[in-house]
């Protein structure tokens, strides 16, 4: 009654009503395409993965230290190893340029090597203590009345153990690495201990 | 009227009524009527059964498009995923890298400068052919899982075989290398392994001496792509320029 009030047919009202109704409907099927068509390309292509991550604690920090005797002119050196991974031992015994020094290994692990080194020949586990090296200075003819002032030293050194590609344990005394990273084969002392005795 | 009395007479004699005449002329009637409905139905059961059979294989013809990948390594299935379109989901699921590295090896312990056999391939479990990549991490951890960066991934040495693998040099860093596999792997295809063996280098028990509780990681992420458009797939899904020859053989741009 108010369309024909306000001078407008009954029918227009309605059809406006269905026009209205017929955009709107427009509308939600255009936004219902739009979201459809946005959704799509991810589902475009075929696509898959797969990944997976592992690891191991590698047992690192060689550390090691002189266990000695003094016994007459006989020093009794033993090396333990105080770090938490396998190592090799070498030590090397200075006692001046008028004094010799023999050396005895009763159990035969200990051989003379490379740079006047004495090596171990077996590898040194965490808390393992090596067998002993005797290291005896020869006094000099006419030297006797002065054997306390004779110094001893010892020199240890220990680096972890490296293996071949076949899983062979070897020492390697060269390698030096610095800031995570290998520099290079240097000859150096990698972890050095001396003893005086 | 001579001849008819003489019918009634012969039917009075045999004994049978007119009635029963005419039942038994329906008889045949009810039985054809009966095997006309007994054959529409079984027609009606057979297309039945047709319908059916023809179902069956339109769902078996989806399954022909779903896409899978596992990661191998040592020809043990690590990690895969794997889309099963019947159920509408995604099958995955898998372990972790380096679980059977120390079997039987010097009481559990790595041995650096050792070679370790590390084989990785990976495997098209899907149903659909496909390309793949392989991205490859290399770090070290501290004790609370924590990235330690100061420590050189060179140190962990993964060989790798560059059997039909690629390297993306421009996508590889130091810690992480990017291979491509040129070839299309088909439907329940392999790829040749991509690497052999996994190496500590021989002085990294000197680099960490200081450092407690550190531990290497590898880590290994497939990615498989469709071969249907595949320039178009592979630069929509993995955001690289590709171009396929017509042996279907990819190469990078």
């Amino acid at each position: 009654m108010k369309a024909k009030e306000r001078g407008q047919k009954p029918y227009a009202s309605a059809l406006a009503g269905l026009a209205g109704a017929c955009t709107g409907l427009v509308l939600a099927m255009a936004c219902s395409m739009q979201c459809g068509m946005q959704a799509k390309p991810s589902l475009a292509y075929f696509t898959t993965y797969a990944s997976a991550k592992g690891g191991y604690e590698l047992q690192a920090g060689t550390e090691t230290e002189i266990q000695e005797e003094i016994d007459n002119l006989d020093k009794h050196i033993r090396i333990e190893n105080t770090g938490e991974a396998d190592c090799f031992v070498r030590v090397k015994v200075f006692a001046g340029s008028v004094t010799d020094i023999s050396y005895t290994s009763e159990s035969g692990n200990w051989q003379m090597g490379e740079g006047g080194y004495w090596y171990y020949g077996k590898i040194l586990a965490p808390g393992e203590m090596s067998e002993e090296l005797t290291a005896s200075i020869q006094v000099p003819e006419g030297m006797e009345d002065r054997m306390d002032s004779f110094d001893v030293i010892v020199v240890q050194e220990c680096v972890p153990v490296s293996y071949r590609e076949d899983g062979t344990p070897y020492a390697d005394w060269n390698r030096k690495i610095e800031e995570g990273k290998e520099t290079g084969k240097e000859t150096g002392e990698e972890d050095g201990e001396g003893a005086r005795g | 009227m001579k001849g008819s009395e003489r019918k009634g007479k012969l039917r009075k004699e045999k004994g049978i009524p007119r009635r029963k005449t005419a039942k038994r002329a329906r008889i045949p009637l009810v039985l054809s009527l009966a095997a006309a409905l007994l054959l529409v139905f079984s027609a009606a059961n057979s297309s039945r059964a047709a319908l059916t059979y023809y179902s069956e294989n339109y769902s078996a013809e989806f399954q022909m498009f779903d896409i899978g990948v596992t990661l191998l390594e040592n020809g043990n299935e690590v990690s895969w995923r794997n889309y099963a379109r019947k159920d509408d989901e995604w099958q995955e699921g898998g372990g972790e890298l380096l679980s059977g590295l120390l079997d039987g090896e010097n009481g559990g312990k790595i041995q650096p400068g050792k070679a370790y056999s590390e084989e990785l391939s990976v495997r098209n479990s899907g149903s659909i052919d496909e390309y793949v990549r392989v991205a490859i991490y290399r770090y070290w951890e501290d004790g609370d899982g924590n990235r330690v960066m100061d420590v050189s991934p060179e140190l962990i040495d993964l060989e790798l075989t560059g059997n039909g693998w690629v390297e993306d040099l421009y996508a590889s860093t130091e810690e992480r290398t990017v291979l491509y596999y040129t070839g299309i792997v088909p439907a329940g295809g392999q790829t040749p392994a991509l690497s052999d063996t996994l190496t500590i280098k021989g002085g990294t028990g000197l680099v960490l001496a200081d450092r407690d509780g550190l531990r290497f990681m590898l880590e290994a992420e497939v990615n498989a792509v469709q071969t249907h458009n595949a320039e178009d797939a592979i630069k929509s899904a993995w955001g690289v320029d590709v171009s396929v020859g017509a042996d279907g053989s990819l190469s990078l741009k």
